[in-house]
């Protein structure tokens, strides 16, 4: 699909806010340094090939941890986070301090991914909503396990468009990788394009 | 109506078994129900039109402070976790404090005016955290030991190789010394001694074949066990062992369909010397029928054949190890192959009309399966 250029550097930007101030809380929360960078943004269609292709190309689909928010009003659509499990689980651990190598997503873990995971979504969200003339309505976050292919619940979805933000987590000398997703229905999309493109005339 | 201070909306808030309090956007307490009263010991009165920060220090924490912030500007509902925040909101005393452990939630939501509202729910979730801990704590526990019984299993098996190789070494040894003595043996008798000396050779000779078949017996003893238990199809199983010059003349009746067992693989080894036994003891054997029944635990694989039968005086020591008018070690090994699987064997025959042996063999331990 066409983007222009403008567009998806308003987009990396808006992303690159919300990331950015997540990464100082999440510093701030873990007292470990935590360095969040976002080296690629990409939009297309979701039903494209190239969006599975990208959006799935570093993990292992089989085996992925997701944190979800869905939204209404203004955009609609999901932001979901979505890491490797076994990275997931690192990331908690390295972030909580805690001992040894466990290798399961407790009923505890998962609730710390999900404030991690809800750090970056709110932030990026609360971003994205500078450029918004109204309030969005949100689902409460959720989390999930699984595949994430082409019969995952985030691959199928009512949205037409997909923004995919990879994340890089550098956390004591290791480095996590996730993705991003803003799923937005064609609408909501050409909104925030618009919306993009006014902040920028205004000066974001 | 919206009165958010006394409506039917706090009093919905009061039954519910989480703690609610509802900021407005300059932080201000708009609703404070009867469970946050109940844990802090904040009447609603104290806290209501009051700043947040007043009457909850936590949220006074620049990071706690921030991350209410985007619940206000557009950033949705936002997660305390247990984990990072363990205890926003006191508990009434110190007591009541010590290891209670809370998770915050706090989500957006609009009143009918067009102003923005924050909900923050406290849950106490002191008991999952708990079991969540004692969880950790059982599985470190099982996985230590898993890692240990692991670690005693790879002794077990060095010491059980080495033990085999020492065996397998002893028994080439004997066999070899047993051959020379049976040569010489051999070449004594050729000279044709007389009387006791004559006598006495004759015994050495039936001695010298007993050691061999203790020899034997070793050998297969030992390899019992030694292999997984695999699956054998009864039929093919006796129809195969069924076969060669002992067993001409006699009819050979297998019934047991598509019948498989689980057994260690020396079953081989035990069908052959049932059968076997069956001719040879049998001494007027000319039928061996097999064939299998259900019972309530399982099944019974029967083996009965038309021969003289067990004598009665001898029917319950056959499957002692010595006992027998071969080498004695038949029936007792038979009994011990099928007894690494479960499988349990009787005698049941009538003397006169043949023998029968009957195997138990336990549920799970048998299918019926198509090749």
């Amino acid at each position: 699909m066409n983007v222009s250029l403008e567009v998806l550097d308003g987009v990396r930007e808006l992303i690159t806010i919300g990331v950015g101030r997540s990464a100082g809380m999440l510093n701030r929360l873990t007292k470990a340094h935590v360095t969040l960078t976002v080296p690629e943004v990409r939009i297309s269609d979701v039903a494209s090939e190239y969006y599975l292709r990208s959006a799935l190309c570093t993990m292992n689909p089989e085996d992925t941890s997701h944190v979800i928010l869905k939204f209404s009003g203004e955009l609609t659509g999901s932001l979901n986070l979505i890491i490797p499990h076994s990275s997931a689980l690192n990331l908690v651990i390295i972030l909580t301090g805690e001992d040894g190598s466990p290798d399961e997503m407790d009923a505890l873990r998962v609730e710390t991914l999900l404030e991690v995971g809800n750090i970056i979504i709110s932030s990026v969200m609360s971003a994205i909503s500078i450029v918004l003339t109204s309030r969005l309505s949100f689902q409460f976050p959720s989390y999930q396990t699984g595949k994430c292919d082409s019969t995952s619940p985030v691959i199928i979805t009512q949205s037409d468009i997909g923004i995919i933000a990879r994340i890089w987590f550098q956390l004591q000398q290791k480095e996590i990788e996730g993705d991003l997703f803003i799923l937005l229905n064609r609408e909501s999309f050409e909104h925030l394009d618009t919306c993009i493109r006014t902040a920028m005339e205004k000066g974001l | 109506m919206w009165d958010e201070n006394k409506t039917l909306v706090s009093l919905n808030l009061n039954t519910l078994p989480v703690g609610v309090c509802i900021i407005r956007e300059n932080y201000t307490v708009s609703t404070w129900n009867r469970t946050l009263e109940n844990w802090t010991g904040i009447l609603a009165d104290e806290a209501l039109d009051k700043l947040l920060f007043e009457v909850v220090p936590s949220f006074a924490d620049p990071l706690v402070k921030e991350r209410v912030k985007v619940v206000f500007s557009g950033g949705g509902p936002v997660i305390l976790s247990s984990r990072f925040h363990p205890r926003i909101f006191p508990l009434l005393s110190e007591i009541q404090n010590e290891g209670k452990v809370q998770r915050i939630t706090i989500s957006p939501f609009e009143i009918p005016n067009g102003e923005l509202r924050a909900m923050i729910a406290v849950e106490d979730v002191t008991a999952i955290t708990e079991q969540v801990f004692k969880y950790r704590l059982i599985k470190n526990q099982i996985q230590y030991e898993l890692e240990e019984k692991k670690k005693t299993e790879q002794a077990l098996a060095v010491a059980i190789s080495k033990l085999n190789t020492l065996a397998a070494i002893t028994r080439h040894d004997l066999n070899n010394i047993l051959t020379a003595f049976l040569g010489y043996l051999t070449f004594a008798q050729n000279e044709k001694p007389e009387g006791k000396i004559a006598t006495y050779l004759e015994k050495m000779r039936q001695a010298a074949g007993v050691m061999k078949n203790q020899i034997a017996f070793a050998r297969d003893y030992q390899e019992m066990g030694n292999s997984l238990p695999s699956w054998f199809n009864i039929h093919s199983l006796v129809i195969s062992s069924g076969v060669g010059p002992k067993f001409s003349g006699v009819t050979l009746t297998v019934e047991t369909g598509t019948l498989e067992v689980l057994a260690d693989p020396l079953i081989v080894k035990a069908v052959y010397n049932l059968l076997e036994n069956a001719v040879r003891h049998g001494e007027r054997t000319s039928v061996i029928t097999v064939r299998s029944q259900v019972i309530e635990d399982g099944i019974i694989i029967i083996i009965e054949d038309n021969g003289k039968g067990v004598p009665l005086q001898i029917k319950g020591r056959i499957f002692e190890r010595g006992f027998g008018s071969n080498t004695g070690l038949g029936l007792f090994l038979v009994k011990e192959i099928l007894g690494i699987t479960g499988m349990q064997i009787i005698e049941t025959g009538i003397e006169g009309k043949g023998a029968r042996f009957e195997i138990h063999v336990p549920a799970g331990y048998f299918r019926y399966q198509d090749s």
